[in-house]
């Protein structure tokens, strides 16, 4: 038997569950609350302010982290997890944007994202992250996008979305309020809502 | 054979090099940008075979841009010049980039332009004016006379002009077209010389 990272982690359970993704998904429920709206001609990510303990320097905290020009990305879930996905993409823009010479679509980052997190649901020796992502960006034509994706490789466009703790009553409150074609103030008012 | 030369003042650096592409006896254009822009304060003028300059000059310019996502701000000049030449180092006995390169910037943090003569074996060094190609047995002399310490822009401008004149008298290669790029504090300026 080869050195020891063969053998798979995630695995079917008789039921047809991949029980390590849903543990990621429980451990993204337990995340700070993000939110994603996407308006008009904006997309707003916007982030819990968590308390800090005191020593701690609040300006090192990194939840929403630019990813390429015109993309952004916002994430509940496992600090480390979210650091090491975004540098993979980041990696990835940079390559995207040095063979085609043209920016990557919002639509290619997020299925870039959801591609690799589902990687990791399928090699041997691996977990899979346990984080949910919002991507929100604009495309070339001028269009706002936003993008969510899960530990277990999907990726769905939103309107508005919410991940992490209370992700639901979130969701709740956004399929009341939301209203289309919101201009950028309104964008931005519901979101911190 | 491609000309690149260029002066470097105290907060103003201009890089210039002829914009003819030829091939045996045919000149295939006379418009090409041999001077790439590398970030907002940097940028980089190149001569040597075709497409290891292009190659070169573009996988230069997106590992500089990923290092500015991964870290929040652009690399100081001297730091992109040694990563430059680090990459032309570690090619160098596998696959050879045959670009001889001037780096010029400007640094924000100290208020100071900077500027770097790099061959294609990974010669790094700190300069105040140089040339590559031909154009250096032509230009480095009408350099060395106009150069004078705390120069304007404008006097820079000038002696690069002489230079030009210069190849145009005494060159055997004809080259109609020159490109020149200025940076200062306020960024990248283009100008035909």
């Amino acid at each position: 038997m080869a050195g020891g990272y063969d053998r798979a982690i995630t695995v079917f359970s008789p039921d047809g569950h991949l029980f390590q993704v849903e543990y990621a998904l429980e451990a993204v429920r337990k995340g700070t609350t993000t939110v994603g709206v996407r308006g008009k001609d904006s997309v707003v990510l916007a982030v819990e302010k968590r308390a800090t303990p005191k020593l701690q320097d609040p300006r090192t905290i990194r939840k929403i982290l630019t990813v390429d020009d015109g993309v952004a990305l916002a994430f509940a879930g496992l600090n480390a997890d979210a650091r090491v996905l975004v540098n993979k993409v980041r990696i990835e823009c940079q390559s995207y944007r040095l063979n085609v010479e043209d920016s990557p679509t919002v639509d290619y980052v997020a299925r870039f994202i959801a591609r690799t997190q589902q990687k990791y649901t399928h090699r041997g020796g691996v977990r899979p992250f346990g984080i949910s992502t919002l991507i929100g960006g604009y495309d070339n034509n001028g269009v706002p996008a936003l993008f969510q994706t899960d530990p277990s490789g999907t990726y769905y466009a939103w309107k508005a979305a919410a991940i992490g703790k209370n992700a639901k009553s979130v969701q709740d409150f956004f399929e009341k309020k939301y209203v289309e074609d919101m201009d950028d103030e309104g964008t931005l008012r519901l979101a911190l809502k | 054979m491609d000309s690149c030369f260029g002066i470097c003042g105290k907060d103003w650096v201009i890089l210039a090099s002829d914009m003819a592409v030829n091939r045996s006896i045919f000149t295939l254009k006379h418009d090409e940008d041999k001077i790439m822009q590398l970030n907002k304060f940097k940028i980089v003028a190149a001569s040597g075979e075709q497409t290891d300059r292009y190659q070169y000059c573009n996988m230069m310019m997106r590992n500089l841009q990923l290092m500015e996502f991964r870290t929040g701000f652009e690399p100081d000049v001297e730091s992109t010049a040694q990563f430059m030449r680090t990459e032309l180092a570690t090619a160098l006995r596998k696959a050879p980039f045959q670009v001889n390169l001037l780096i010029g910037g400007f640094d924000e943090l100290d208020g100071t332009a900077k500027m770097y003569w790099m061959d294609y074996l990974g010669t790094l060094q700190q300069v105040t004016k140089g040339a590559h190609g031909y154009a250096g047995y032509f230009v480095n002399s009408v350099l060395d006379n106009n150069y004078k310490k705390d120069m304007t822009l404008e006097e820079g401008i000038a002696a690069l002009q002489k230079c030009v004149l210069e190849l145009k008298t005494r060159f055997i290669i004809n080259q109609p077209t020159f490109i020149a790029k200025i940076v200062t504090k306020d960024g990248v300026q283009v100008m035909q010389l």
